[in-house]
């Protein structure tokens, strides 16, 4: 019996963008189930675009996206409705619905997919809930909480269908350290836990250092995968030094900020 | 008994005095879980169970909706008085089974931020609101008039290409939905009309009546509340936005005030656009008139006659002053309404839905006293 990994996602020479305009080509990666896999780049290098064709809200150029062994690029109805719960997604903004309180908000899922009997349902975003720590808020309006704890209910949500994988769209934005870094805590004991894949898309270095058991990093100069490995390799040993920079924090090889 | 659903078998056995054991095997996954909980509901509805024990010894899989059926279980809430045990749940099942305690439960539910107000605090609180709306609206209008003359009189501050660009907005690309609603509106009034007019053989005074309504009521009310749902809900929502992402705090802190900078020239706009569109929407209107009445045969000279008739200048200058009257308020409304947006996602919704029926209203309340001030000056 072979104790290689199982591949939960594969990406195949995929071409992202819109209409004529290609943002990012010749995009190959594998994630393994359980670990946390970092989609990392500059501002406008295609994290947020590539996070949005791996979800299926935008349909590549080209190339293969399998998860869980189905084709998402290709996938019938049927097939694209079931993928769809198998993983869930929480967004830049928490993107809660406002007009929800925050149990309603994770509840939804479970009202909407599931034939679940109401009071396991409200056990379960319960559970979701006490899970993320907001197990006192679960009655307030998302402008009630604050920036880390909208971020908090949106993974709680994106777990209520018990999903294998979670995808989080930059959840650190906006975040003051320590709240990033309790974030942060949260992803990687989710994921070490419970098994749970997390593909997150971040620039923020403090916290990929802490969540990322793999990384690949997009140059949006050449349009494709720069570098890929463990954070503190490719901050030490990456061959393109403009990745040595990136993971340095080193500015470009300019002399003054002010383009004068 | 053995339930099989495939995935789960459900074994339950019941023995003497009040005694069941509940065995499960397989997965206990979305589709399981509601299987296994119908089977237990009818099962044990009618039992007297005093003590359960469920051995959970066999089971492969359990998610999230499992997890919440066991602890339904654990609680009691299925078999009211009986002492539940859960037993055998492999190490990782059992880590996340007690991360969820009954205690969390009955804490979580009872948690509440949205509290009930008794009724008269709730008057006090709606009648404060109110109070304080009053002195909102009374302190802008302060604003606004403190503004107009000063920024109307210097070039510079006046912003006229502003003033263009609404204008535009508001006003040019209203044209076709003016256009639409004012001929329908006197086609379907002069179209009804004419059928109880028929009865006393004055057919022909529908133009004297459709003259008399669109120049000195339909007309001015028409172009207000068009203007009113298409422009001043858009002055509401810009303005909002601009609150909402601190675009009106950037202009304080410049020292700008965004009166003079934003309100004033939409007023303007809207001023120099409402008679303009008032004159357009009254002259379709009687156009709607004049093509039913000469489908029903009336030459053009006599139908000419009786509008000259019927209409008189005092009229014509009574229906723009109302049209200049009502554009100010709409957008005024729409401006207020903007710069008084809350935080949230719903402010601007609100904002805009509140523009729309305060102007609507206040076209109404002004409306009506025009008619008393024409009927006491007519005099």
């Amino acid at each position: 019996m072979s104790d290689a990994p199982e591949i939960i996602i594969r990406v195949s020479n995929l071409k992202v963008g819109y209409g004529e305009t290609v943002i990012l080509q010749d995009i190959n990666f594998q994630v393994e189930c359980g670990e946390v896999f970092v989609i990392l780049g500059g501002s406008g290098s295609g994290k947020s675009t590539l996070l949005k064709n791996l979800i299926g809200l935008y349909a590549p150029l080209e190339g293969e996206i399998w998860i869980e062994g189905i084709n998402l690029v290709t996938a019938s109805g049927d097939e694209r409705r079931d993928l769809l719960k198998k993983f869930g997604v929480a967004y830049q903004s928490g993107a809660l619905f406002g007009s929800m309180t925050v149990l309603e908000n994770v509840r939804l899922p479970l009202d909407e997919l599931t034939a679940l009997p109401d009071p396991l349902k409200e056990l379960t975003a319960l559970a979701k809930l006490k899970l993320v720590g907001l197990a006192a808020s679960v009655r307030k309006m998302p402008a009630e909480l604050s920036g880390g704890m909208q971020k908090r209910a949106a993974i709680a949500r994106a777990m209520a269908l018990d999903s294998r994988i979670l995808f989080l769209d930059e959840p650190s934005a906006g975040l003051d350290p320590v709240t990033a870094a309790d974030l942060d805590v949260l992803i990687t004991e989710l994921a070490h836990h419970f098994g749970i894949t997390f593909v997150v898309v971040t620039h923020d270095l403090a916290s990929i250092y802490r969540i990322a058991d793999r990384v690949i990093m997009l140059d949006g100069r050449t349009r494709t995968i720069a570098a890929e490995g463990r954070p503190e390799e490719l901050r030490d040993k990456a061959a393109d030094p403009w990745v040595r920079r990136f993971f340095n924090r080193e500015p470009d090889d300019i002399t003054s900020g002010l383009h004068l | 008994m053995t339930a099989s659903q495939n995935e789960l078998d459900t074994d339950l056995q019941f023995g003497p005095a009040g005694t069941a054991r509940l065995v499960l095997r397989g997965r206990l996954n979305a589709r399981t879980t509601v299987a296994c909980w119908n089977d237990l509901e009818e099962r044990l509805r009618n039992e007297k169970i005093q003590k359960l024990q469920v051995d959970a010894d066999g089971l492969e899989f359990c998610d999230g909706g499992g997890l919440a059926l066991l602890r339904y279980l654990s609680m009691g809430l299925m078999t009211p008085g009986a002492a539940i045990s859960i037993q055998g749940l492999d190490p990782e099942m059992e880590k996340l089974f007690h991360g969820f305690t009954p205690q969390d439960y009955q804490a979580m539910r009872q948690s509440t931020s949205m509290k009930c107000h008794p009724l008269p605090e709730e008057v006090g609180a709606g009648i404060r609101q109110a109070a304080s709306d009053l002195r909102e609206q009374v302190e802008f209008l302060g604003n606004v008039t403190r503004n107009l003359l000063p920024t109307v009189a210097s070039r510079k501050r006046m912003r006229w290409t502003e003033v263009g660009r609404v204008f535009e907005l508001a006003g040019a690309n209203a044209v076709p939905i003016v256009s639409l609603v004012s001929i329908l509106v006197g086609l379907i009034i002069a179209f009804e009309s004419t059928q109880t007019l028929a009865k006393f053989g004055a057919q022909i005074y529908v133009v004297n009546m459709i003259g008399i309504i669109m120049v000195r009521e339909l007309g001015p009310l028409l172009a207000a509340v068009l203007l009113a749902g298409r422009s001043g809900s858009a002055f509401a929502a810009e303005i909002g936005m601009m609150k909402v992402n601190e675009e009106l705090d950037a202009l304080q802190t410049f020292g700008l005030d965004p009166i003079r900078f934003l309100v004033v020239q939409r007023i303007i706009a809207a001023i120099l656009l409402t008679p303009l569109l008032t004159v357009y929407a009254t002259f379709l209107g009687v156009t709607g008139g004049v093509l039913v009445a000469l489908g029903l045969g009336y030459p053009w000279a006599l139908i000419f006659h009786q509008l000259t008739a019927s209409l008189r200048l005092s009229d014509i200058v009574f229906g723009m002053t109302k049209g200049v009257a009502f554009g100010a308020i709409v957008s005024a409304v729409g401006c207020l309404r903007g710069l008084q947006t809350q935080e949230g996602p719903s402010a601007v919704g609100i904002s805009t839905t509140r523009a729309v029926v305060t102007s609507i209203v206040l076209i109404v309340m002004a409306d009506a006293v025009f008619s008393v001030l024409f009927f006491v000056f007519k005099k």
